[in-house]
This record gives structure tokens, sequence and C-alpha cells, in this order.
């Protein structure tokens, strides 16, 4: 699904990614973590197009980022589903629209549109909000709704980055319960965080740590602050 | 979704923003008012230089001893010339009478009676039943005409009865479109100048020359004036919806996040920016009327007497296709990314 090699990437100056080497294959969950500004955002925005690498191959759901070129881009994003911590919904429309919005632009049949998203709106438990202004909602239902964008698509691919950071810990598990729940439907997901909590939350996920743009072996305090230190150190070989 | 959707869309999205299009929108009003109130200047100066010194006047005098049956029928056939705009005929016995009131009131200070006008009227001709009923006119009470000194109408008394002034007539053309004014007068001096019994024809080449080289000084400054009030529409315009596209930004990047193709992300926003252009425009029309009235009701009396007219439709059509032109087209270019 993701195969990155070597992948250099200057951003604003900076040594944002450097020499990266990871493989993600189809249906895996990934956890990317990491202090701030080791390069966890950089990575995820390399992998949905919206920065190039500078060198190195790279490749995601199939297309080649190295050759990707801005009329590709649409192609790309309709494989691969983006969740920001700042939800990135548009507050001046319903719960609905917001969530058919990323159907339309596929051309999905209206019948269509309204099928899934009522189910995924069921599935979100956002049924009583479906026609509510996104403005009014609270951050936790606004970041249901973010999900429910991502996932009424179908996508090969989820990134998620910090999901979880504007919520409380609740949310926060129950958030990390549906990506899951989508994953074991064989969504393939990789998600950046720094919250050890998230990380126990789904301990059967792979952990991958950058740091200064590297990606290195987790540190003791990941591994001794993490519940899930079994799985990690089971899977680290793989980045 | 097709491209009417998308449209239709764009523009009941304009709803969602209702401060940012209000300004945009009072923004592309005022400068198209601004392109507006130029072509209005420019076409009413056009207009005037048209109205008051674009015809080719011939004032054709006849010999003094011509026979005037002969002279009233070549007056009667001159009337038919195409082209002719107005026409102006003398009789000797006219005038005559033309030239003593006139010279009376040239003369100076002397209490002032008022007698009536005795005018040669511009389409009739002032034959000699008009000059006669001018004198009968003298005692009518009801129309006092013009103030003249007292004592004129005795200084150029001795004048009547000679009859030393010749049949003359005063031709107003108006000249054929596609025509060149040199040479179409000069072959109407010829045809003029040829006529039974005439013996002099003069015409206002100098002024039409002077008419003519206004006229298309005007129309050589019309077009740089055009595009400049084009450019300012267009930069204005532009960058006051590019500012407002800040207002949709999100929306565009998260189109984008999700697939969108650029078309989708730009079809709404085209969209919005023609309406904000069409509505715009329509709206400066609309104050350019109410300013084309007031300045009308402010021009139109002594002395100026200037008739302040609209814009034609043609340029009416042209302004409101051009502001939402490039309405539309800033909008779309301020979509990408």
């Amino acid at each position: 699904m993701v195969h990155l090699d070597h992948v250099s990437c200057v951003f604003g100056g900076v040594q944002a990614l450097n020499d990266i080497s990871l493989h993600v294959e189809r249906g895996e969950f990934v956890f990317l973590t990491g202090p701030s500004g080791a390069g966890k955002t950089t990575l995820l925005r390399v992998l949905y197009g919206d920065i190039k690498p500078k060198t190195g191959s790279a490749a995601v759901a199939g297309v080649d980022l190295m050759r990707l070129r801005s009329s590709g881009l649409p192609a790309l994003r309709r494989k691969v589903a983006v969740v920001f911590q700042d939800f990135k919904v548009l507050p001046e429309r319903t719960v609905f629209e917001n969530i058919a919005i990323a159907l339309e632009v596929r051309g999905v049949p209206k019948a269509s549109i309204d099928r899934r998203v009522r189910a995924v709106i069921r599935a979100l438990d956002l049924e009583e909000r479906s026609y509510a202004l996104c403005r009014e909602l609270s951050g936790g239902e606004q970041q249901r709704v973010a999900i429910a964008r991502s996932m009424v698509v179908n996508p090969e691919l989820i990134l998620a980055d910090e999901p979880t950071g504007n919520l409380d810990a609740d949310l926060s598990r129950h958030l990390i319960e549906l990506f899951k729940q989508f994953n074991t439907y064989g969504t393939t997901i990789i998600m950046a965080t720094h919250n050890r909590d998230v990380l126990s939350w789904a301990p059967e996920a792979r952990q991958v740590h950058l740091v200064r743009g590297q990606v290195t072996l987790p540190t003791a305090e990941v591994l001794s602050g993490a519940e899930c230190g079994a799985g990690l150190l089971s899977k680290r070989g793989g980045a | 979704m097709s491209t009417g959707k998308l449209m239709a869309r764009g523009v009941a999205d304009m709803r969602r923003f209702p401060l940012p299009q209000l300004c945009t929108l009072i923004t592309v009003c005022m400068v198209a008012l601004l392109a507006a109130t130029g072509l209005l200047i420019l076409h009413n100066v056009q207009q005037e230089v048209l109205k008051t010194q674009a015809q080719a006047r011939f004032q054709i005098y006849w010999s003094a001893s011509s026979n005037m049956t002969d002279v009233e029928a070549q007056w009667a056939d001159l009337k038919r010339v195409p082209g002719v705009a107005e026409m102006s005929t003398f009789t000797p016995r006219a005038a005559m009478a033309e030239l003593m009131r006139g010279l009376s009131a040239a003369t100076p200070a002397a209490p002032a009676k008022p007698v009536p006008t005795a005018k040669a009227d511009s389409t009739a001709n002032a034959t000699a039943a008009n000059a006669n009923a001018t004198a009968n006119a003298t005692a009518a009470p009801a129309d006092p005409g013009p103030m003249l000194p007292a004592s004129a109408p005795d200084d150029f008394a001795w004048l009547e009865g000679e009859n030393i002034l010749p049949p003359t007539a005063l031709l107003s053309f108006d000249i054929p479109a596609g025509e060149a004014p040199e040479p179409w007068m000069g072959r109407m001096y010829a045809r003029l100048r040829g006529l039974p019994g005439v013996e002099r024809v003069t015409y206002n080449a100098a002024q039409l020359s002077l008419a003519t080289g206004w006229i298309a000084l005007i129309q050589q400054a019309a077009w740089p004036a055009l595009g400049f009030f084009a450019l300012v529409v267009a930069l204005v315009v532009g960058n006051t919806l590019k500012l407002m596209m800040l207002a949709r930004r999100d929306e565009v990047e998260i189109l984008s996040l999700v697939g969108a193709k650029p078309w989708f992300i730009r079809a709404p926003l085209f969209a919005n920016g023609v309406v904000q252009g069409f509505v715009g425009s329509v709206l400066a029309l609309v104050c350019l009327k109410f300013l084309q009235a007031w300045l009308r009701s402010v021009l139109d009396v002594p002395p100026l007497f200037l008739k302040v007219e609209f814009l034609p439709a043609w340029q009416c059509f042209s302004l409101v296709f051009a502001t939402t032109c490039v309405a539309g087209l800033a909008a779309f270019v301020a979509a990408r990314k």
C-alpha cells in the first residue's frame, strides 16, 4: 500500500524527512510516533500528495508520488482519506452535507449518497445531529464527522494526523475503536500520534518512530510507557 | 455532478458568506459605476459635438435678379435631396426684414420696446408672405418678442423696398455614413453651384473639419479610455474576488482533500464571480441612470441646455458583459492553489 525508499524532503529550509524507508502492507494499522517536529505530519503530507519528496522513491496505493502531477492528485485522494486534528469540516454546512461532499466529488448518484451517508451517520452515532450545522457540534462530534467523511468513501488508506489531539480520553478511545473496526474491514490506517494511551488502545498496531525526520527504534521511554510493548517489538523491523 | 448543478450550488452557497459577498458586490458596483460614468462623459461629449457641429452647411446665393418662381421651385427640389437635415430659405424681402432686424438689434442703448420675432422658419420658406406676416405681427399683443431699441425700425427704414439682397437658402446635411466629409462636400458644392441662377455657394469646411477632428480625437481617446476602465475593473474586481475567496479557502482545501477535480472546485466559484459581476454591473447602471437624470436636471437649463443622454444599449451591454466576464475569470483564477 505504501512504499517509501530513501525518501528525503526539505520543508521550509529544514530537512523534514531524512532518508526514510517505510513499507506498509494492505490492511495494516500503523502508528507514527515521535516528538513534535519529528516529521510525522510531513510524512503524512507526502503520503497524500501535498508535498513532493525531494529524493528517493515513493508510491501510495499504486500511485508513484515522484511522478505525480497536479492533475493526478484527485485520483490519489480518492484512494487515500485524511483525518486531521483540527477536523477540517465545513462549519456552515450540515453533518449530512459534510459527509456527502466526499461522495459528490466522485459523482456518486444521489440515492446512493443518501443511503451510504445515513449508514455512516448511524455507525458513528450522529443520527440526531444529521441536519445540524457543524459549527454547532462539539469537538468530538466534529471529529466524528471528519472520520465519517473519510470512511464513507471506503478508501484504501486512511491517514490520520493526531485525530484525538483535541478530544478527551473517552472520546479518543471511542474513535480508536472506530478506526480499528474499519481496519478489520481491510482499510489500511496510518495514524500519527504522540499519545501513549492511544498506542495502548491498539496494541496490535505497528509503531514507526520518527526522530528528526528519520525512522528510529523506539526509545525506552516509549517502550515502557506503552502497554503495547510486546506488539511493538515484534513488528518494529517493518519500518 | 453536472456543470449546471455545480454552478447552481455556487450561486446557492453565496448566502453562506453574506458579509464578504455584500462587500464584494458594493466594490464591483462602484468600480463599474466609475467606468460607466467615464463612458457616459465620453458618449455625451461625442453626441454634443456631433449634434452641434458635425453637419455640413451650405449657404446658396442666387442672383438678385432671379425669377422667384424658378427659385422657389428649386427650393422645393432641394428639400428632397437625400441627407438634407434642415433647410432655411430667404426671399429678398424676408432677407431684408431679417437684415433690418439684425441691424436694429445691433444698435446700442435706447429705451426698449417689444417687437415680435422675424426669424425664418427652419422648415418652411420665409417667403414674402412670411415676411408680410412678420410685418403684420408687429402690432400683435400676444407675443411681445425680444426687446429691441425703440428707435431701431426708424433707423433702417430707408432699406425697405430696395431689394438689394438675393434669394438665399441655408441647407444642413447629415453626411452619409461611410462618406469622407471633404470629398462629399466638394461634390455637393459642385452640384449646388451648378443650379440655374446660383451665383455663389459657401460652406462650413473649416467648422466641419474642426468637428471631424474633435470626433476623431474622441474616438481615438475612447479606446484607450475603455482599455483603462477595463483594466481598472479587472484589477479591482479581480483582487476583491480573490479576497472574498479567502472566506472559502477552507472549502477549497477540503474539496481538494476529498479528491475533487479542479472543475468541481472552480465551477461554483466561477458562478459566484459571474453573479457578482453581473449584479454589480447592473446595479452600477441603475445608479448611473439616477446620476444621468440628476445631471440632466442640473445641466439642461439656461444657458447650458446640455441634454445628458444615457449610454446606448450596446455600451450598457458591453459594460455588463465585460464586468461579468472579468469577475468570473477572477474567481476562477482565484480558486487555483
